[in-house]
């Protein structure tokens, strides 16, 4: 195998193969994980029920509504938060929203700050 | 003997006087580099080792490189032959022993396996395809290598072309792992093109994102990931290293040791022990090794083949590789876009070409200049990840395909 014409040929099935392999690897792997959620699903299927059901109900539990402004934009943003966060059960209320205590020391918080600006 | 005799054979015994013109401009490039790696913060961590290393390597006399030599010696009872060492080598020729045996790459992977996690990825399966697209870019860049077998004075053989063409694959040990194996003489010129580009991520590709995409496009955004369980986050590794390896068992070593490292992560949240050898993983063994590998690599730019045109064509053919891969990325993106109903946001294909987490990164940013209450960088990690198993099993299919 010498001659450029006869490389590039053989580049070319190599290519055809490398990039075939690539892809059902891949393909075959991410259809395994397909499989694999089903299976992790089945086996904490009764306990999933469970949470969901805690987690409307401890909603009001957590917040002791001391809110003394009238803030609508801030509940709007609190409540899409909280929806997004618990994906397609829409199933809840919010009742109030009450600040929990920050007991976080100021440098801890400079520090988490800074983490978060490094990785973005 | 007068003493002129006497300081003209020290001067024979200096450096300077056996320097030649290419070690001059090879320690020139290896301060230019740990320039860049100290004060442009080009991927310290590597290029800082690999500068040193080029630099050591270019210093005439001193025989870091140099190889053991044996001496045959006949026994005159016995009439046995036996070996009997001569010199014992430099110390980088046995330090780079880890390189050549490809001991290194699948160590490293072991602590990047330790430090990843395939969370986003198991969570959205299908962003595995990004990581399949991105490696387009080695490919072409692999037919781009031997094409230039058409302009004469220039060429590649194939394990050449294979080797330089990995460098899409944006993963360094990958393509220290390959080119050791196909192509060591391109080790130099390979490894550095490698961490350059990986370092240059940042301005390589936001002008092709954002050529390939529209602004509403780049807009979308996407839906939380779902919360992923323990006992995916444990089978994963194992699957993963079963099947690739049954597929593909000249990427074993790699896919191997990093579905190790990653068993390791996750299972440490069970027993605590296994922290322990997590944190050397990704810590001290790590660490150790990317000091011999970075040194040992450098030590291989030796002038006479470091500066010759066929670096520039490596230079050059890895850039193509890099920006192939982030094209391919995107319009494999932009394909799921369509066929999801604009649930993906295309700018996570380019994370596909591994250049763990920075591609990720790039994605993330490019994506919030367009909307900036989008937060793309988890669902980027996705493809990120799979890049990082693609362009090992890239490497499997090279390996065992252009070997002669």
């Amino acid at each position: 195998m010498t001659s450029a014409s006869e490389m590039l040929g053989y580049g070319l099935i190599v290519t055809l193969v490398g990039m075939g392999v690539v892809f059902i690897v891949l393909v075959g792997l991410s259809y395994m994980l397909d499989v694999l959620k089903l299976l992790s699903k089945a086996g904490t299927a009764e306990k999933k029920n469970e949470p969901v059901k805690i987690d409307s109900v401890e909603e009001p539990e957590e917040a002791v509504s001391t809110s003394v402004e009238d803030n609508g934009e801030l509940i709007a943003v609190i409540s899409a938060a909280v929806a997004a966060f618990m994906g397609n059960n829409r199933n809840f209320a919010v009742r109030s929203i009450n600040r929990v205590e920050d007991n976080t020391p100021a440098w801890a918080k400079i520090g988490r700050q800074e983490q978060m600006l490094n990785i973005l | 003997m007068s003493l002129v005799n006497a300081l003209y054979d020290f001067f024979l015994t200096m450096g300077f006087s056996a320097i030649t013109w290419q070690e001059i401009v090879m320690l020139l490039i290896s301060f230019v580099l740990i320039y860049l790696a100290l004060v442009k913060g080009f991927e310290p961590l590597l290029l800082l080792p690999i500068a040193f290393g080029m630099l050591l390597a270019n210093l005439p006399l001193a025989g870091l490189n140099a190889e053991p030599v044996y001496e045959i010696v006949t026994n005159p009872v016995t009439g046995e032959h036996t070996h009997q060492m001569v010199s014992a080598g430099g110390l980088l020729y046995w330090l780079y022993r880890g390189v050549k045996l490809g001991i290194y790459p699948p160590l490293i992977f072991l602590g990047v396996g330790a430090m990843t996690d395939f969370g986003p990825l198991i969570a959205n399966p299908r962003s595995i395809l990004l990581g399949a697209a991105a490696q387009f870019g080695i490919f072409t860049t692999f037919l781009g290598a031997l094409a230039l077998n058409f302009i004469p004075g220039l060429g590649f053989n194939i394990p050449e072309a294979a080797s330089i063409g990995i460098i899409g694959g944006a993963d360094g040990p990958t393509a220290i792992y390959l080119t050791a194996k196909l192509a060591p003489h391109l080790l130099g010129p390979i490894a550095v093109a490698a961490y350059s580009y990986m370092a240059l991520v940042p301005l390589i590709q936001p002008p092709i994102m954002k050529a390939l995409t529209t602004k509403a496009e780049r807009e979308i955004a996407m839906e939380q990931l779902r919360p992923v369980s323990k006992l995916e986050r444990i089978v994963f590794p194992v699957l993963v290293t079963v099947v690739v390896s049954l597929v593909l068992p000249a990427a074993a070593s790699l896919v191997g040791m990093l579905m190790l490292g990653n068993l390791l992560r996750e299972a440490a949240t069970m027993q605590s022990t296994l922290n322990r050898l997590m944190k050397t993983a990704e810590g001290e063994l790590m660490n150790i090794v990317v000091i011999f590998l970075g040194t040992t690599v450098g030590a291989t730019a030796n002038g006479e083949l470091f500066l010759s045109p066929s670096t520039l064509a490596i230079i050059l053919l890895g850039l193509a590789a890099f920006s192939i891969g982030t094209a391919t990325g995107v319009i494999f993106g932009k394909i799921m876009c369509k066929m999801t109903g604009g649930k993906v946001n295309p700018l996570i294909g380019s994370a596909g070409v591994s250049a763990v987490p920075m591609a990720a990164r790039v994605s993330q940013r490019v994506g919030q200049e367009a909307n900036p209450s989008n937060f793309l960088l988890m669902h980027a990690m996705g493809p990120n990840v799979a890049g990082v198993i693609g362009s090992a099993v890239a490497a499997g299919v090279l390996l065992s395909m252009c070997s002669f």
